[in-house]
């Protein structure tokens, strides 16, 4: 919308003048992430090529390129590795959730109880601050070595941050707020749900984006430990024969499912939250 | 109606109420004494304003009369009986619109009843909010986010929030003090209309002394901290109001005597 259908020119030279940007500002950012990554292989390149680095233990892009491709070939047709990946898939999904769940329920619980604040939250705190990773063994010994013990892992490794970010969300809510929902005899449960539930959400779903990727990583620790069948074992088995390239392609294949189950929370929030621009 | 322990028709009565605040943090001998032996009783259907200097605990007063903090000393009865907490008979506009920022401005306005009576309830009295929403000036906006607001619209958003479940006492703190000087007069004029055809008892924090008069049937004076009720000055002008008195000569008599109260009369300030 235009305020007046003819602009004086004067005007639209000082916008200009205004709104003028530097070089770097103006390039569109997908050719800048091109040419930097295009820096970093050429120096990759050039590092393997003349420091007599063997290839076996740091291959150079072509290398990787060629183990990439077949990596992906193999998804595409439908062999081990795509069953991996689905089978790493699951895990991830099933982690996330139930990580979710736990982090949900235990940071209402902490959030809007005082009991929980002072009595559970030291528990919580005090079970982050142990390595986590180093409970791997034990899922397995628990759990066996299916897919179980490593959705395990990863809920365990990733229902901290959806806990602790779902309490401070409920404890942050606007107190003015809050004195409307107590003028207006509003029970705890509606209080919870109506109130502070949503004042929450863009702190829910800071915690969910971090658990997306810690469960991953959880995922990954449980096959290293427990074996099975997901892309976690194949990058152990190719790390193990040192094809450094195939393990390459195989994280690669890893980031990219973090990366989609962030992208999906990314798409929640957005739809959820969007109350706050 | 009648009761056998309130003499008159008083509604809303405050008898010597007091209230402390711990100030958080510091020692445990800091005590703020942010209202002092307020008393003062209402009518039904009367309209009253507060004023006094900012941090004299007009809030405060108001916030104890809505049952939403207990007074340290003192009783405030409604209709005779003692007052023990947040009740449908009052409604309380805060100093801020408070509205929820994920609500429409309709569904901020529906909440009064959705919490009380249910969505059913509130679906139902969308006509009545569209009603009020349209006497703001704010029919246009009724699905627009609070972001999309200004301060002023905000504030009479929430005015409609209030208004909408029908309470019988309005607890308003300065309510039109993000408006301009003109949209002020007309929402002073409608909200009059509105309590007059209520019959709602009204008390209203304002800075503004002209509004103070122009809106109440008595302003109460408070004091610097620790607030007391200094004067209570009945003003005796015909209802309805309208925006010429503001110029007459009763009305500036009323301006001045409050004034006077507020900065005192003799000191520096005013040489006639
Ligand atoms: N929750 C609280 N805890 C401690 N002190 C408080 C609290 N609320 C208010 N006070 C203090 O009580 C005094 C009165 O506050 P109040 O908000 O009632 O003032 P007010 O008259 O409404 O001021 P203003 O006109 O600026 O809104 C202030 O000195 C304030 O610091
Ligand atoms: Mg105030």
């Amino acid at each position: 919308m235009t305020d007046q259908q003819t602009v004086d020119p004067e005007v639209l030279i000082a916008l200009a003048e205004n709104e003028r940007k530097t070089l770097i500002e103006r390039t569109p950012q997908w050719l800048l992430v091109l040419l930097f990554g295009a820096a970093v292989v050429t120096v990759w390149h050039m590092a393997v090529t003349y420091s007599g680095i063997s290839q076996l233990v740091l291959p150079g892009p072509y290398q990787v390129l060629q183990d990439l491709i077949f990596t992906l070939n193999n998804l595409f047709t439908g062999g081990y590795v795509a069953h991996a990946t689905w089978i790493t898939l699951v895990e991830v999904v099933f982690g996330f959730l139930l990580a979710s769940a736990i982090g949900l329920t235990l940071g209402m619980i902490i959030g809007a109880t005082t009991f929980g604040r002072k009595a559970i939250m030291p528990y919580v705190v005090a079970i982050n601050t142990m390595p986590k990773v180093a409970f791997a063994p034990l899922f397995v010994a628990w759990f066996g070595f299916g897919i179980e013990s490593k959705i395990m892992m990863a809920a365990f490794i990733s229902f901290f941050p959806v806990t602790i970010n779902t309490a401070a969300g409920l404890a942050a809510t606007d107190s003015n707020m809050s004195m409307l929902f107590k003028s207006l005899e509003a029970n705890r449960w509606q209080t919870l749900i109506k109130l502070q539930m949503p004042y929450a959400t863009p702190y829910i779903f800071a915690g969910l984006k971090l658990a997306a990727v810690w469960s991953v990583i959880g995922v990954v620790v449980g096959e290293y430990m427990g074996g099975g069948e997901g892309l976690g074992e194949l990058v152990r088995v190719a790390a193990s024969q040192l094809r450094v390239g195939r393990v390459f392609a195989q994280i690669l294949l890893l980031s990219l499912m973090g990366l989609s189950v962030f992208g999906f929370v990314t798409l929640l929030e957005r739809y959820f939250v969007r109350w706050r621009r | 109606m009648h009761d056998v322990r309130s003499d008159g028709d008083a509604i809303l009565r405050l008898d010597n109420v007091n209230k402390h605040y711990r100030r958080a943090r510091s020692g445990q001998a800091d005590i703020i004494h942010a209202a002092k032996d307020v008393s003062f009783e209402l009518e039904r259907g009367q309209m009253a304003s507060l004023v006094g200097a900012s941090g004299c605990g007009k809030s405060t007063v108001l916030k104890m009369i809505a049952g939403l903090i207990p007074p340290t000393g003192g009783e405030i009865t409604l209709r005779g009986e003692a007052l023990t907490g947040p009740n449908e008979h009052i409604g309380i506009m805060f100093q801020q619109p408070t509205l929820l920022p994920w609500r429409s401005v309709m569904e901020n306005v529906l909440l009064p009843i959705e919490i009380r009576e249910g969505r059913k309830a509130a679906n139902a009295a969308r006509e009545r909010a569209t009603q009020l929403l349209e006497m703001a000036g704010l029919a246009e906006f009724a699905s627009a986010v609070p972001s999309e607001l200004s301060g002023g619209m905000a504030q009479r958003a929430a005015i409609c929030r209030m208004l909408v479940t029908q309470p019988e006492i309005l607890l308003l703190d300065e309510p039109f003090g993000a408006l301009d000087e003109f949209t002020r007069e007309q929402m002073n004029v409608e909200f009059e209309r509105i309590c007059r055809s209520r019959e709602a008892t009204a008390i209203i924090v304002t800075h503004s002394i002209q509004e103070a008069i122009f809106l109440a049937d008595s302003v109460f004076v408070m004091s610097p901290r620790p607030g007391r009720i200094v004067k209570r000055i009945d003003i005796d002008l015909p209802r309805p109001r309208t925006p010429d008195m503001i110029t007459g000569n009763r009305f500036n008599e009323y301006v001045r005597e409050i004034h006077d109260l507020l900065f005192g009369s003799g000191e520096g300030a005013s040489h006639d």
